[in-house]
């Protein structure tokens, strides 16, 4: 899998989450730029996201990731080992 | 030394020409001086308490640097030392009653003793402020503050000790850093902040402190209008009060040109409560947003939409009892936590139905969402304001009775004319909030005003701060009402 692949992928969880068709992710993309990315959805999303790769995230990686490119970046190491 | 004192004028001028005078090196010192003078006039034995807490966060911070592989218990020290001193000056008082309340109820013939320990102004401010440098610390996203004067203002810097905004290291220690040269727009935009911040306090939430005071004086024969006057007028007050009070400490940082954080964003235009928390006391919901919030929805991600809503309730409970040892504000605060997490169970529904309307009909789902909003806090202020949540409940049973008589009014004059029995001081009252909100809406779809009137011409602009200045004069009350919020 590569960054393309893994992000098109959590795009479609997006997309599913938030119930919203419009959702484009990219690397630069925060919670600023979505509707309806909150401190309440986002952890639907990371669980969600989680369950889709079959992968956990450590407490300390969720709460690093400044944008959507860091997490892909994480998930990408994760998936691939 | 409150903001609106005339002794507090005075310190702030004295301060700010002193800062502009003596050289450059020697500014950071003063700002240290002027903070530790300024929180003297609160008490001097409250003096060690402040130094305490920053000596600490100073200690622990370099520490952590130090000792990398032993971060946690370096963390859990200054924690447990922190909330130490918050719990025994705060809430111990308040634990030992409900244990003796316990033990009356067991028939157990011993009690525990009262300290009656007079609360430290900006305890619960400051000590927030100093933690949440540590957790950053400890984290990784702060650096560790080596330069003691630097951490010492960060935590006293005296325009927000006392009440915030609570401020964030990345945010406001680096300003605290440079040697700042006058910056004429920050000074001039501070000091339309201080004017605007004044203007709220001293003229409306003053004056509409009498409704609020008469309503939670006599709660068991308040009258259902009177209540319902009262609970609009106190919401207003509290805005009035505490956002007047954060503008002004944000006023007055800026004569440094130093920018603390905005407290508050138009929170009467949310359309939800989640969305409210967002915009009302931001400085605080952020802070435990980062603190305890996410960290808790991480810990129970697992169990799905309890785990988030068990994360809403706690969050919420603590914003509660942040303000104090009483039941009324755990009320005040499980209530927020209730609607949010009703908010987030039907949110699919919601969006569903409401999502896809444009145009007129979505502007009244708005109106009415704002409407919503406004009801419920409102409502949850009755807890917070009240002495007791007997209380609280006696008043809002009384919300039905008296509507019959509404129309006459030798009844009106009875029940709502409570400020020296003028009818004017009444229609006043309804006007500044009135003029608040609209001040509000018009920079909630506009902008900031503040910014705007830079580009006015010059008699126009004066005129607009001549019109503040009177009203000041003319309106305000001053017998020097504290700020509400200086008790917590």
């Amino acid at each position: 899998m590569n960054f393309e692949q893994v992000i098109k992928e959590v795009n479609a969880v997006f997309v599913d989450v938030l119930d919203d068709e419009s959702v484009k992710l990219a690397r630069e993309t925060t919670a600023k730029d979505v509707e309806d990315w909150d401190s309440l959805t986002h952890i639907q999303l990371v669980v969600a996201i989680e369950k889709r790769f079959k992968i956990k995230f450590t407490a300390e990686e969720i709460q690093k990731f400044k944008n959507v490119g860091e997490m892909c970046d994480c998930l990408l190491k994760k998936v691939v080992h | 030394m409150p903001f609106n004192s005339l002794q507090y004028a005075a310190f702030l001028t004295g301060i700010f020409a002193l800062y502009f005078t003596v050289p450059v090196r020697l500014r950071q010192p003063l700002l240290v001086l002027a903070s530790y003078v300024f929180y003297s006039f609160c008490g001097m034995a409250y003096l060690a308490c402040l130094f305490g807490v920053t000596a600490a966060g100073y200690g622990a911070g370099l520490a952590m640097e130090r000792h990398r592989a032993n971060k946690w218990p370096l963390l859990l020290c200054v924690l447990i030392a922190n909330f130490g001193l918050l719990f025994v000056f705060k809430y111990l008082d308040f634990a030992s009653f409900n244990a003796n309340l316990a033990l009356d109820a067991l028939g157990a013939p011993m009690r525990l003793p009262y300290l009656k320990l007079l609360l430290p102004v900006g305890i619960s401010f400051y000590i927030f402020q100093a933690v949440g440098y540590v957790i950053d610390v400890y984290r990784g996203e702060a650096k560790p503050e080596a330069n003691f004067l630097r951490f010492a203002l960060y935590v006293a810097f005296f325009p927000q000790l006392l009440a915030g905004p609570i401020g964030r290291a990345n945010q406001l220690m680096p300003q605290l850093d440079a040697p700042r040269p006058f910056a004429y727009r920050s000074a001039v935009e501070g000091l339309k902040l201080i004017l605007w911040g004044l203007f709220k306090k001293v003229v409306i939430a003053d004056r509409l402190q009498v409704y609020a005071d008469a309503i939670h004086g006599a709660p068991a024969t308040a009258q259902g209008i009177t209540v319902v006057v009262g609970m609009i007028f106190y919401t207003f007050e509290m805005y009035c009060d505490f956002s007047g009070y954060s503008d002004m400490a944000r006023g007055s940082a800026a004569l440094f040109g130093i920018e603390l954080i905005n407290n508050f964003d138009h929170p009467f235009h949310a359309t939800s409560v989640s969305d409210f928390w967002r915009r009302w006391h931001i400085s605080l919901s952020t802070w435990l947003q980062d603190y305890v919030f996410k960290p808790l929805t991480i810990a129970t991600r697992n169990w799905g939409r309890t785990g988030l809503i068990v994360s809403v309730v706690i969050a919420n409970f603590l914003i509660g009892i942040w303000h104090g040892a009483n039941w009324t504000f755990a009320v005040f605060g499980l209530i927020q936590g209730a609607m949010i997490t009703l908010e987030i169970l039907t949110k699919k529904r919601r969006k569903k139905a409401l999502g896809a309307l444009r145009g007129p009909r979505a502007a009244v789902v708005a109106t009415l969402g704002r409407f919503y909003v406004f009801t419920v806090f409102s409502l949850s202020l009755v807890f917070f304001r009240a002495a007791t949540v007997g209380d609280a409940v006696t008043l809002l049973s009384r919300i039905g009775v008296g509507w019959g008589r509404v129309l006459d009014p030798a009844y009106l004059s009875e029940v709502l004319l409570l400020d020296e029995k003028k009818v004017t001081s009444l229609v006043l009252a309804f006007a500044l909030i009135a003029f608040v909100a609209t001040a509000d809406a018009v920079q909630e779809s506009l902008g900031s005003l503040r910014a705007k009137l830079t580009s006015f011409s010059a008699p126009l602009r004066w005129s607009v701060y001549y019109a503040l200045a009177f009203a000041i004069l003319g309106l305000g009350k001053f017998g020097v009402q504290k700020f509400i919020y200086f008790q917590f």
